[in-house]
């Protein structure tokens, strides 16, 4: 009995761990590094809203696409029509790229700081790797050894633990500020929260949720599991944030900026600091990248041909073309961005991208939503509602947003 | 002692946006798809009581005379004062030939209706009770 109960623990513990500490791309280190060494544990409840938030919206998916049987581009055509899916879905592509664009750019500026390679030689030459290995089209082997990798970013929760084993009295603090939104100036912190929010986002994920039901054959009876599946990605996936932003606030200092201040976060690790965050860095992120140059092929790919197979997707002369120009544009927009940024740091640069990801982070939700509510007497109406609600409020805060950074 | 309001909304909205949401979608589904696999497993039960015969060869198929009905006292009313009254449960037989001149087989496709009929009153009673 103990030790089935035993095996039960480390089997979801198992899976959990990989899929949130490998899901970490620099956008999130950066984004969530800031967060803490700026604020403390100020904002960490964002990071638990937005992860809630996220979570919803991968249910919703999971369940919409159980119903209909289509990917949500497919879908959304047949509702919206081929003009307005076409607006949504160069707005998802050019979130993709951003996405992409940062992790470019964090990998090349880690390569600087561990070997001096002079960025551009580095974003160059990433930029070639990444482009090889998605040609290839077969890299399974590689994502599993890349993903073993990444694991050395779990770092992060050793460190936080060993912060609260020296300071238990920060335990009640982190809680607290994880249960009760604190007294604060939103105003203030509006585009950070809105950063926050495009780091916790990853809209492609969305796309691969509906991709995934679809190539399982799901049936309406396991999607509870599947929901298990997501709150557990959910815990591993938000404890994982928190213990960066917790470790940064711990660690690194309160204007961190350079990506040499983010690795500070981890100086209890000593001179190994530098290689564990590199590794971890370097696997995490082209992980992510591949996971987007598929995306993109494959939001592209449904929206002409109506499929949603990713195994036609990734044989298909598209996915070649689609990884080629979505390689190159990022390439493009991250020289254009560190250029525009200057000397301003890397912390900059992964603010920017988090609110430019976060403006474009509703087009899934959106879609997401409308399909919901064409679900019928299957739908729950309290979740229709709240979904609503929680849509137009990603619209209203982004729109915000817009507005404030204008004005700026 | 008061409660400070501008707390009580953040932790509410915090809430009732975020979390509850998220929870209570999972239990809605969950209960949903208990009452997918009750409706399966009673189908299931139907499939599985269908019984098949062969035609001997050589055989005329004689025009079919429906000699008897059978009754089935079971409370497929939904409310307790309309129990089979108001609404009564029709069993509708598809048999096929063969079977019809099979006595055998004809008696045991019969004489399994009313146990189909229980697997379903079984499975309304549960997601009824499941309900409350």
């Amino acid at each position: 009995m103990r030790k089935s109960i035993i095996r039960k623990f480390f089997g979801i513990l198992g899976p959990g761990l990989i899929s949130a500490v490998s899901g970490l791309e620099i956008t999130n280190i950066g984004a969530f590094s800031y967060v803490g060494a700026t604020y403390g544990y100020k904002l960490l409840w964002v990071i638990v809203f937005a992860s809630s938030i996220m979570a919803l919206l991968q249910q919703l998916a999971v369940h919409v696409s159980v119903y209909t049987r289509d990917g949500l581009v497919t879908e959304i055509k047949k509702i919206i029509g081929k003009e307005v899916t076409s607006i949504l879905i160069a707005l998802l592509i050019l979130a993709n790229i951003v996405t992409l664009e940062i992790n470019l750019v964090g990998v090349a500026f880690t390569l600087q700081q561990l070997a001096s390679i002079p960025w551009i030689l580095g974003l160059v030459s990433i930029s070639l790797i990444i482009l090889a290995v998605s040609l290839q089209k077969e890299y399974r082997y590689l994502e599993r050894i890349l993903t073993i990798i990444s694991l050395v970013l779990s770092v992060y929760i050793a460190v936080m633990f060993l912060y609260i084993v020296e300071n238990p009295e920060e335990v009640g603090k982190i809680v607290w500020n994880i249960t009760v939104p604190p007294d604060a100036e939103f105003k203030e912190l509006f585009t950070d929260i809105l950063a926050i929010f495009g780091a916790a986002a990853a809209p492609y994920a969305l796309i691969f949720q509906s991709s995934s039901v679809i190539m399982k054959d799901m049936r309406f009876e396991d999607v509870p599991e599947e929901f298990l599946d997501i709150f557990t990605g959910l815990i591993f996936a938000t404890f994982a944030s928190i213990s960066i932003a917790v470790v940064a606030a711990a660690y690194a200092p309160s204007n961190a900026s350079s990506i040499y201040d983010i690795i500070l976060a981890l100086r209890a690790l000593g001179p190994y600091a530098v290689i564990l965050f590199s590794i971890g860095v370097f696997a995490s992120s082209i992980l992510a990248i591949e996971a987007i140059i598929l995306c993109n092929a494959y939001i592209v790919f449904e929206y002409r041909c109506s499929t949603s197979s990713l195994g036609d997707v990734v044989t298909s002369k598209l996915y070649s073309i689609v990884s080629f120009i979505t390689v190159v544009l990022s390439a493009l927009f991250a020289f254009i961005h560190v250029y525009l940024r200057g000397n301003s740091g890397f912390v900059s640069l992964v603010k920017d991208s988090s609110i430019l990801i976060s403006f474009t982070s509703w087009v899934p939700a959106l879609m997401i939503v409308v399909l919901y509510w064409k679900i019928g007497e299957e739908a729950s109406s309290f979740v229709k509602i709240v979904s609503t609600l929680i849509v137009g409020g990603l619209i209203a805060i982004n729109l915000a947003g817009i507005i404030a950074l204008i004005d700026l | 002692m008061f409660i400070d309001a501008g707390l009580f909304i953040k932790v509410f909205v915090y809430i009732v946006g975020g979390i509850m949401p998220f929870v209570y979608n999972y239990y809605f589904v969950k209960r949903k798809a208990a009452e997918v696999r009750n409706t399966k497993e009673a189908n299931k039960l139907v499939t599985q009581s269908t019984v098949e015969s062969k035609l001997p060869k050589n055989t005329s198929v004689e025009p079919i005379t429906l000699s008897n009905t059978l009754s089935l006292q079971y409370i497929h009313g939904q409310e307790s004062d309309t129990k089979g009254a108001l609404a009564p449960l029709y069993v509708l037989l598809v048999i096929d030939q063969n079977t019809m001149n099979n006595p055998e087989t004809l008696n045991k496709v019969i004489s399994n209706v009313p146990k189909i009929v229980g697997s379903f009153e079984n499975s309304l009673a549960r997601s009824k009770a499941e309900e409350i």
